[in-house]
């Protein structure tokens, strides 16, 4: 059984202009020792299902329903103090801007502490601190003890995301969420983080859901890849089954217009137009209005919904076969940028 | 191909003194955000420029456009030298140097129509009559793929992608010659992205413009250039053709940046090999002597610490006229570091030049 | 830290000797320009002869050129008066009747008096306003500030809206007023005003002489406060490391006041500095409306006769407890905000 099961995840923010549907019927699994990869632009709802799914929405300005089942239990029904218990504990997270996410008026070391003392009220301060100081060296922080009295604005950035993996990973929980830890890093930086990740995953064996808008991030580091467009699923598939065999129009257009994947056109290919509006999303398929080739049944039919990803799951109306074919196509253009020029 | 020199930068430096002290203000170190540079860009070619942030790609942008006064340093546009030029000179100068911004958001002012902004420029220069200057917008609205509809609407109607085309519209509203791009795609999503990198190729294109691009993302700077150079610390540690630097970098620090960007690729990312470098960038308020990059070089020997090693090409390069440079004692003999035993050997101090 | 301490106290300095510049200017020069107001005339009486009138300028030293007058009130601030000073203004007194007559401050024209006594003589009243008033103040906005940020448009939060609006737009004599009418009057809960000193024994006396004129001063600050807390909460609520702290597994009430208050305090401990700095120089409507016998009321007497010495002597006075609480203040933040540096 998986150790992260979503099934029809919905979220609704009430904004003054009306209901918004965020996510709407979200679906995915995350196995043990797995790296899923949520993918896809800005207001696709990628991070807004992760929060979800760890009850950090504000009650009042949202409402989720579906159900997320964690270790057999569903996270959206349990009571909050036995949540409280699981977030930091079974479940952490990292943030995307490690600039704003470490509390700027104490010292790193009262932080990560804090995480450890409150799911382990027996610990004593001196071990509590001993245990940090062990956690900041595994994450590569040189000199840790001191770096336990810096403040968050004393170090660089790529230091303080440290931190915050740090401060995520020293419970030993069994999933770690990363909402695009590396969007706001230095290239040589992300790469430090990257492999700092990859070593982790390897030595505590948790699960990890990275959120990303970065495909190369994704193909560098996932093993399972979600493609969000619009508050739905609407790709998923193994890392290389996404990058060698797409089968969705929107994941073709994402791929088409990477700048460094498609070296061999003249133009890259460009997605037209941009996202509908979520607080009148259309009726029928959501990207139909930017799809190449969309039929009259997308207009009125919304795609079967992806439930089932043991598989390579697709939410279109296009005919399979065309589909292949054209996967195909996009592998020989690929292919063709591998060749030297 | 190309055609003539219209920008040459030498010795461009600008530094922003630390100052303590509210009455009795004293300097009490310098910020060397950029640190003689020197290049020259080619009409209709593109100069991209890349570095991680702190480089000074921005500051040096800024300085080209004369948003700031350089410290040292001379800049010929068009022949002419406009790193002290003011006022009406200067206004007159930047009709032909145009500049596009990093956020779309923040650069247009939002109590503003699109008109308005597209028009700004025509005003300033006296373009021509009201009808002269509408028909100018709207010729420019279509050019950047807005529609005539769009003329009088406010920025926060439209999407980022949408806003970057407004900002590209002012900056084309007076035929410039060259147009510098700071980071014009960073904020875009990626399918935005291109939507935007296709426009700015087709327009140059059509108009013959020259770009300094500056970006730091790898892969679009190598979608849009015909030359690249690489900066760290304020400083040129590599350039060259854009082929001549993506396959055969040179400089351990392009070798590093190239290696450590995502591959879209999860097959290749599987077996690349990749340099990690240590630690975080030292300040600029105090770099560290000789080459500036010695501390995080996996390749740095006593002489790095020494010797300032000059921007220099090998012979061959020098010789096709491909002008390949770097600035490095021992740079990377091999490229791309296919196995193990590259690696080792590229990351061997041994190796000499 | 003791590098810093001594750039504020040496920044203090230099903003005092500003102050002490401009009052010179303001009621040196600038009066004795304007002869109707001259120091030595008003000193000297309505009916004071011409001679006399001389005689009182040789006393107060106005003969002397202006920048003398100004060197005399520097030192004098500083040190004291000295021997000089002394045989002027009180020349057949002993030591301790002439501490009496004249003090760092100088000699008020009205009273014949030291100005420094009567600030001091006032201090008890003003100092026992501001800190009652301070403490209602605080202890009414904090937790209203927080808890409607905590509950944002809810009917608390709104009807808390409805009563900041209230409280800035009343005045304080009419408020006063009002509250002095039902509570003091018609209900004698309260006595109808003056001023009890402070003792150990018995301090409701005290204090029940205090509540109404704190309460009334307390009126606005508690107001304005309210506002700053909550949007200060607010804003610290939506801060990223706010959400932080939850996926930590942070309860409620661990994430709000151990994560986001501290923050969200740092501007009010800016501003309660300077308020209670400006309230040491007293509380002018309050004062005046309770009738109590605070610095606000001396200045506005002082003001009133054209008595300069203790008209500038309360200016002097005010600046230099602003200037302190400024040092304290920024002391304090040095201490809770670690971002600020401290070199």
């Amino acid at each position: 059984m998986a150790l992260l099961e979503v099934k029809d995840l919905q979220t609704t923010f009430f904004t003054d202009d009306g209901a918004v549907r965020a996510v709407d019927g979200v679906s995915f699994s995350v196995e043990a020792g797995q790296v899923v990869g949520i993918v896809g632009e800005s207001g696709c709802g990628k991070s807004v299902t992760m929060l979800s799914i760890m009850r950090l929405l504000s009650a009042r300005h949202s409402a989720t329903t579906g159900m997320a089942s964690f270790d057999g239990e569903d996270l959206l029904s349990i009571p909050n103090k036995k949540m409280r218990e699981i977030r930091g504990k079974q479940i952490s997270k990292i943030f995307q801007d490690p600039m704003t996410s470490l509390n700027p008026v104490y010292r790193i070391g009262v932080q990560i502490v804090e995480a450890l003392r409150l799911h382990d009220k027996a610990i004593s301060r001196v071990a509590a601190f001993d245990r940090a100081e062990q956690m900041l060296a595994a994450v590569g922080i040189p000199s840790p003890r001191e770096r336990l009295r810096s403040y968050p604005h004393e170090l660089s950035g790529g230091m303080r995301q440290r931190v915050m993996i740090a401060m995520a990973l020293i419970n030993d929980p069994k999933v770690l969420i990363a909402d695009e830890p590396t969007t706001a890093l230095d290239v040589t930086t992300q790469a430090q983080i990257l492999e700092l990740i990859r070593k982790l995953r390897n030595e505590f064996s948790s699960a990890v859901v990275f959120i990303t808008h970065d495909l190369g991030v994704v193909a560098e580091l996932c093993d399972e890849v979600v493609v969000m467009y619009a508050g739905k699923v609407v790709e998923s598939a193994p890392v290389d089954e996404i990058f060698e065999n797409p089968q969705h129009p929107y994941t073709w257009g994402l791929l088409g217009s990477l700048p460094g994947r498609n070296l061999g056109n003249d133009r890259l290919y460009s997605v037209p137009g941009s996202p509908p509006s979520l607080l009148d999303p259309p009726t029928g398929c959501r990207f139909m209005a930017r799809c190449a080739h969309a039929m009259s049944i997308c207009e009125t039919e919304p795609p079967l919904e992806i439930l089932d990803h043991s598989e390579h799951a697709v939410a279109c109306h296009l005919d399979p076969g065309f589909r292949t074919t054209q996967a195909i196509a996009f592998r020989s253009i690929a292919n063709r940028v591998q060749e030297p020029r | 191909m190309s055609g003539d020199v219209i920008l040459k930068v030498s010795n461009l430096a600008k530094h922003f003194p630390v100052t303590r002290g509210a009455i009795f203000r004293r300097e009490v170190g310098r910020l060397r955000a950029v640190d003689g540079v020197s290049f020259e860009i080619r009409e209709g070619e593109t100069l991209g420029l890349v570095g991680e942030s702190g480089c000074g790609k921005s500051t040096l942008a800024k300085c080209v456009v004369r948003l700031l006064e350089p410290t040292s340093g001379s800049i010929i546009f068009q022949g002419q030298d406009i790193s002290k030029l003011k006022g009406r000179a200067l206004r007159e100068m930047r009709r032909n140097l145009m500049m596009i911004f990093q956020d779309p958001i923040s650069s247009l002012d939002p109590r503003m129509r699109v008109n308005q902004i597209i028009s700004e420029p025509l005003d300033i220069y006296n373009y021509g009559t009201a009808a002269v200057k509408r028909a100018r917008v709207h010729e420019l609205l279509e050019l950047v793929g807005l529609r005539s509809e769009h003329f009088n609407r406010f920025p926060h109607e439209f999407s980022g992608g949408q806003r970057q085309r407004i900002g590209i519209a002012r900056a084309l509203a007076l035929d410039p010659k060259m147009i510098v791009c700071d980071e014009p795609v960073s904020a875009l999503d990626v399918s935005v992205q291109a939507q935007v990198l296709n426009l700015l190729a087709d327009l140059q294109a059509e108009f013959g413009l020259t770009y300094l691009f500056i970006a730091h993302d790898l892969d679009v700077v190598r979608r849009v250039s015909t030359n690249v150079q690489v900066m760290y610390l304020g400083d040129v540690v590599e350039r060259g053709t854009r082929d001549e630097l993506y396959d055969s970098p040179r400089h351990p620090y392009s070798a590093a940046l190239l290696s450590a960007r995502p591959e879209a690729d999860p097959r290749a990312a599987r077996t690349k090999t990749r340099i990690l470098l240590e630690g975080d960038v030292p300040s600029p308020l105090d770099p560290p002597s000789a080459c500036r990059f010695r501390t995080r070089c996996p390749r740095a020997q006593e002489l790095c610490s020494q010797v300032t090693p000059e921007l220099s090409g090998s012979p061959e390069t020098v010789a096709l006229g491909e002008g390949h440079e770097w600035a490095c004692h021992f740079p990377v003999a091999q490229w791309p570091l296919a196995t193990p035993e590259d690696i080792r050997l590229a990351n061997s101090s041994k190796l000499g030049r | 830290m003791i590098r810093y301490t001594i750039r504020r106290l040496l920044w203090g300095a230099s903003v005092i000797l500003a102050v002490t510049l401009a009052v010179f200017v303001l009621f040196g020069p600038v009066l004795q320009w304007k002869s109707n107001v001259e120091p030595a005339r008003i000193y000297a009486g309505k009916n004071a002869q011409p001679e006399q009138i001389e005689r009182v300028s040789k006393i107060l030293g106005l003969d002397k050129p202006f920048y003398e007058q100004y060197g005399i009130m520097i030192r004098r601030l500083v040190l004291g008066p000295n021997q000089a000073d002394k045989e002027r203004m009180c020349p057949n007194s002993t030591e301790a009747e002439c501490d009496e007559l004249i003090g760092h401050l100088g000699q008020s024209f009205e009273k014949r008096r030291s100005v420094d006594k009567l600030i001091f003589s006032r201090l008890g009243v003003t100092f026992s306003l501001a800190l009652v008033g301070a403490f209602i103040w605080i202890s009414i906005s904090i937790p209203v500030g927080v808890l409607s940020a905590l509950r944002p448009r809810s009917i608390f939060d709104r009807i808390t809206v409805v009563f900041i609006l209230i409280g800035q737009s009343l005045p304080v004599y009419y408020f006063g007023l009002v509250a002095l009418y039902f509570l003091a009057y018609t209900n004698k809960i309260f006595p109808p005003g003056g001023y009890m000193a402070f003792q150990w024994s018995e301090p409701w006396p005290w204090l029940s002489h205090l509540l109404l004129p704190g309460f009334t001063l307390a009126l606005q600050f508690t107001a304005l406060y309210a506002r700053l807390v909550r949007g200060g909460m607010l804003d610290a609520l939506g801060e990223d490391y706010v959400r932080t702290a939850r996926a930590k597994g942070a309860g409620e009430t661990r994430t709000v006041f151990k994560h986001a208050f501290r923050n969200a305090l740092l501007p009010i401990v800016t501003l309660f500095g300077l308020d209670i700095g400006l309230l040491f120089g007293g509380a002018i409507l309050t004062e005046a409306t309770f009738g109590l016998q605070g610095i606000g009321s001396l200045s506005v007497d002082a003001a009133y006769r054209f008595d300069v010495p203790t008209t500038s002597g309360v200016v002097l006075f005010s600046a230099i407890c602003i200037v302190v609480a400024n040092i304290v203040v920024d002391l304090l933040l040095a201490v809770v905000d670690p971002r600020i540096r401290l070199d």
